[in-house]
């Protein structure tokens, strides 16, 4: 056996870490910024409101 | 998205690098005879892994290095910034280090009949540094964020850390299934070809270009963390007064 299958399932796994790794880092990213800017225009609740 | 931030440009530009490498290192990277100088290899293909799994392994030892900045910073200026580079640096060891130990066995398989070697230095220090990385991650996800626990974690950061140079020494220092340090100390008469170390030299600039993008995102996501923690904090603060 010359391994050129093993081959392909070691860069799949290698590549499929750093790509999902990379899309984990955007989503956060961008989910954070969203919230970020949804509470600077918060305003914050005094108790009787709440 | 913006561009011209330089964390995501590094980014898409390290994660194309390393599919063109992949492509090049599967279909048109130099092939081993299954007899060289350097000895019979039973399995003359699945040499190619070792394209992505050497970078993969330096950008780890990249990784814990970050880690142990972030965990000396700690105790020395207990400042969030240091605090933001010790949950980069225990991230990115997690992935770096899981792919090492994964495509690692994957090749010893193939080429030694057997995935792993209880008795090799090199191959049970790294697992055990990737599962210091791994403890980090974990104990940081479910313990509460206080100065108590950072300093624990600071601490397992830097005592893990002593696993590097013991980890990289290795295949040196003791006798080890693994392949001794070829790279560095190709000549013409030993080690591996000129031309498959040029390409895993071209792999690692790559995977370090990709190294440094996903560090600078990674350092991006927990300052924003923390500015949204703190911004919660200040609301709750201004609703109680």
């Amino acid at each position: 056996m010359s391994g050129i299958t093993e081959a392909y399932i070691a860069y799949a796994i290698m590549l499929g870490l750093v790509i999902w790794f990379s899309r984990d880092l955007l989503t956060s990213i961008s989910t954070l910024e969203t919230e970020l800017e949804f509470l600077s225009d918060e305003q914050p609740k005094t108790a009787e409101e709440e | 998205m913006n561009f011209r931030d330089s964390g995501y440009a590094l980014t898409y530009l390290g994660l194309a690098g390393i599919v063109f490498v992949a492509i090049l290192g599967l279909e048109y990277a130099p092939g081993l005879k299954p007899c060289t100088g350097g000895g019979c290899w039973g399995a003359p293909e699945a040499y190619r892994i070792l394209y992505l799994h050497v970078p993969f392994a330096w950008c780890s030892f990249l990784s814990f290095s970050i880690l142990f900045y972030g965990s000396l910073m700690w105790y020395l200026k207990r400042s969030e910034d240091a605090w933001v580079y010790f949950q980069s640096g225990s991230d990115l060891g997690v992935i770096f280090g899981l792919g090492v130990i994964t495509s690692g066995p994957i090749w010893a398989s193939a080429e030694w009949g057997r995935p792993w070697d209880w008795g090799d230095m090199r191959l049970n220090s790294f697992a055990l540094l990737t599962a210091v990385a791994l403890f980090l991650v974990y104990s940081r996800q479910s313990q509460p964020d206080t100065q108590q626990n950072r300093d624990t974690l600071s601490a397992v950061g830097l005592f893990g850390f002593a696993l590097v140079p013991i980890t990289a020494g290795a295949t040196t220092w003791w006798d080890t299934t693994h392949p001794e340090v070829l790279i560095v100390e190709s000549g013409e008469t030993l080690g591996m070809s000129p031309e498959v170390r040029s390409f895993l030299l071209i792999s690692f600039g790559l995977m370090c270009i990709l190294f440094t993008g996903l560090l600078i995102l990674s350092n991006k996501r927990y300052r924003l963390a923390a500015e949204v923690s703190s911004r919660k904090n200040e609301l709750d603060q201004e609703a109680i007064s």
